[in-house]
């Protein structure tokens, strides 16, 4: 009985504390929400700039290695000219050979390199090993660390983040507008008091369970 | 005495139920604003989504035009030289028959180079290699149709994940905004509720309250309906 008559007197302050700190526990969480948001955002814009970037490298490759093929079926065809004019009866024919032979196929096989360069892109059958070249061609630092899928999964992590917080600060926002209530009301002061203190325990619970999976605030 | 002190006044009348109704509001609106909020993130990632393969796709068709134009051009080539080498091998019996066998030995030599260049583009292009495409005798011409088909089938799988992917952020974005939507009309019971609070007349207090409970269950439906929707 004289609990009660103490708290029921001293109530107006208590909510007015309370009021302050909700405030400022509300304040914090919002801040975090944003800030769980933002970090979403930027690793969103992130992925998807890292996955033009490696579009745009993988284009370019395509387009290198499907010059280069062109160019080396162009030697292919002069090669197979040239073997056959010097197995030819006529000489005219096996003259024209011979300086296809010094002349034209050096030129030929340069501009069809790599696929003439390395016994690497060429299959048994003689044919050129158009995926073999694209994969090395890929396969430097600049383009092996463009990795879009990390950017998406760490986006997605800060959207869970985001989720959970939000619904923490929705519940300190109620519990301020309950305290409010509380303090303005003429009657069922306590009633509200106690709706708004449930809230506010809620919340805070809500936030500091983030908070430990966090290991602190960052 | 003490028993009339128990009962309720007039005025007092329904200021209980709606604070009932006033909280079950701000749980309604906890649980709304959640909602919201997910569904907005769901959009959001949707929207990225569909734009990766978007990219992806563009990605996809230009290198399967790279790769059709090679294909075809060695294709081209391949025919070219076997229409060559026939042409050439007529020319080379014309000759002989005609008695200019010096004639005919050149001819003899450039259809040797067609068919040897005919072979070459046989072994560079996968419409002569792959058993998919490959003609079903030496003089027929490879399946154009199922190449075409298989060269596009990545370029359209990654359109066909980008409009679903478009679809779904539609679908979130408009679930996001209805909700969005909800708690705006929500907000208004909020109101109704704290004016029933403050008038004296009981009457009045009463049509408060089939009002604001009114305006709560319709959005209470709305919000089921959104949610299965």
């Amino acid at each position: 009985m004289g609990f009660n008559k103490f708290f029921t007197g001293k109530l107006e302050l208590i909510t007015a504390i309370l009021i302050a700190l909700v405030s400022f526990a509300t304040a914090l969480t919002v801040y975090l929400t944003n800030t769980a948001g933002s970090t979403a955002n930027g690793n969103n814009h992130q992925g998807m700039i890292t996955a033009i970037k490696l579009e745009a490298f993988s284009n370019e490759n395509w387009r290198k290695t499907y010059q280069d093929a062109s160019s080396a079926f162009s030697y292919a065809l002069a090669l197979e000219n040239v073997r056959v004019l010097k197995s030819s009866p006529d000489a005219g024919e096996r003259a024209q050979a011979a300086n296809f032979e010094k002349y034209l196929l050096p030129n030929l096989k340069q501009m069809a390199d790599p696929f003439t360069g390395s016994q690497k892109y060429l299959k048994q059958d003689g044919s050129i090993n158009l995926q073999a070249l694209f994969t090395d061609l890929q396969n430097t630092p600049e383009i092996k660390g463009l990795d879009p899928q990390q950017y998406f999964d760490l986006a997605e992590i800060a959207y869970a983040e985001q989720r959970w917080l939000l619904v923490g600060s929705i519940l300190m926002a109620i519990s301020l507008f309950w305290l409010t209530v509380s303090q303005i009301a003429s009657n069922r002061k306590i009633m509200t008091f106690f709706t708004g203190c449930f809230f506010f325990l809620v919340g805070m619970l809500w936030v500091i369970i983030y908070l430990l999976q966090q290991g602190g605030v960052s | 005495m003490t028993q009339t002190s128990q009962l309720p006044t007039q005025s007092d009348r329904y200021k209980t139920l709606l604070l009932f109704l006033a909280i079950l509001n701000t749980v309604f609106v906890v649980i709304l604003a959640s909602l919201q909020s997910d569904a907005g993130i769901r959009a959001t990632l949707a929207d990225r989504d569909s734009q990766y393969y978007a990219v992806a796709s563009s990605g996809e068709l230009h290198r399967s035009g790279l790769a059709s134009n090679y294909d075809f051009m060695v294709l081209a080539q391949t025919l070219k030289s076997q229409q060559e080498n026939l042409v050439l091998s007529m020319t080379v019996l014309e000759q002989q028959i005609q008695g200019q066998s010096k004639q005919a030995e050149f001819s003899q030599t450039a259809a040797n180079s067609a068919l040897a260049q005919a072979d070459v583009g046989r072994k560079f292009s996968i419409l002569f290699t792959d058993p998919r495409f490959k003609p079903k005798d030496t003089l027929g011409l490879p399946n154009l149709q199922d190449y075409l088909t298989h060269i596009n089938a990545q370029a359209n799988e990654m359109v066909k994940k980008q409009n679903e992917a478009a679809d779904a952020y539609h679908l979130w974005n408009q679930k996001s905004d209805d909700y969005a939507m909800i708690l705006t009309i929500i907000s208004i019971a909020f109101l109704i509720f704290g004016v029933g609070q403050a008038v004296t007349d009981s009457r009045l207090r009463f049509f408060f309250v089939i009002v604001g409970g009114t305006i709560q269950a319709v959005c209470f439906f709305w919000s089921i309906a959104v949610l299965i929707g």
